[in-house]
């Protein structure tokens, strides 16, 4: 089982595209959870949970920088989420599970 | 387009205008005025487009129609107002910055 964890600002519009990626996934039958933070819990999950991949919300990448160098501390992936990949529409999910997919591979 | 898809559109566009202000602040900062002014400009495009949305959904329901009211509406309005006053005050900061850069 593979974790990714989304962070947006309030944690609020990643909670919902988490949910919807991680159904997304269990209907495909690929073992990856999807979770979500806000931005200020974001430095603090990355260097101490169990999350396999980070993604940084389009609407938060002001802090994409930070949040990387906090990846690169403990060699974890930190990517920017496309725009195109979050909106809670299947295309949309099918865009960001795929981002997911091809991150923890 | 369902209420998601609307507050999704709102949080996008409005959270990328405040991302854009913020770049018009570190620009203005290093003495790049001139891109300082065209982030700006980017900003206030992207904050068009999220009050769009929001617009939309006024006359909505000043025509009658139901809108239902979601907290993540509601979240997506903050990221608007946000949005908004980030780039009011960075367009006064990118002054200041101008007037040091004119006493050095």
């Amino acid at each position: 089982m593979k974790k990714a964890l989304i962070i947006c600002a309030a944690g609020m519009s990643s909670s919902l595209m988490a949910k919807k990626t991680t159904e997304y996934f269990k209907t495909k039958g690929q073992e990856i959870e999807v979770d979500a933070v806000s931005a200020n819990e974001g430095s603090k999950m990355i260097e101490n949970s169990d999350f396999d991949l980070f993604l940084v919300s389009p609407q938060t990448k002001m802090y994409f920088q930070k949040l990387k160098e906090a990846g690169d501390r403990v060699g974890k992936p930190v990517v920017n989420i496309p725009p195109q990949a979050y909106i809670p529409v299947p295309m949309g999910i099918e865009k960001l599970a795929a981002l997911i997919a091809k991150e923890v591979e | 387009m369902n209420i998601e898809e609307v507050s999704f559109q709102i949080i996008l566009n409005g959270g990328n205008a405040r991302s854009l202000a913020m770049e018009a602040i570190e620009l203005a900062k290093k003495g790049q005025f001139d891109a300082a002014e065209q982030k700006i400009e980017e900003a206030n495009e992207a904050m068009s487009i999220a009050h769009r949305y929001q617009t939309d959904l006024v006359q909505g329901e000043a025509r009658g129609e139901k809108v239902e009211i979601r907290i993540l509406l509601i979240h997506a309005q903050d990221h608007l107002m946000n949005a908004m006053t980030v780039i009011d005050l960075a367009k006064e900061i990118i002054q200041v910055y101008k007037k040091v850069n004119e006493v050095q």
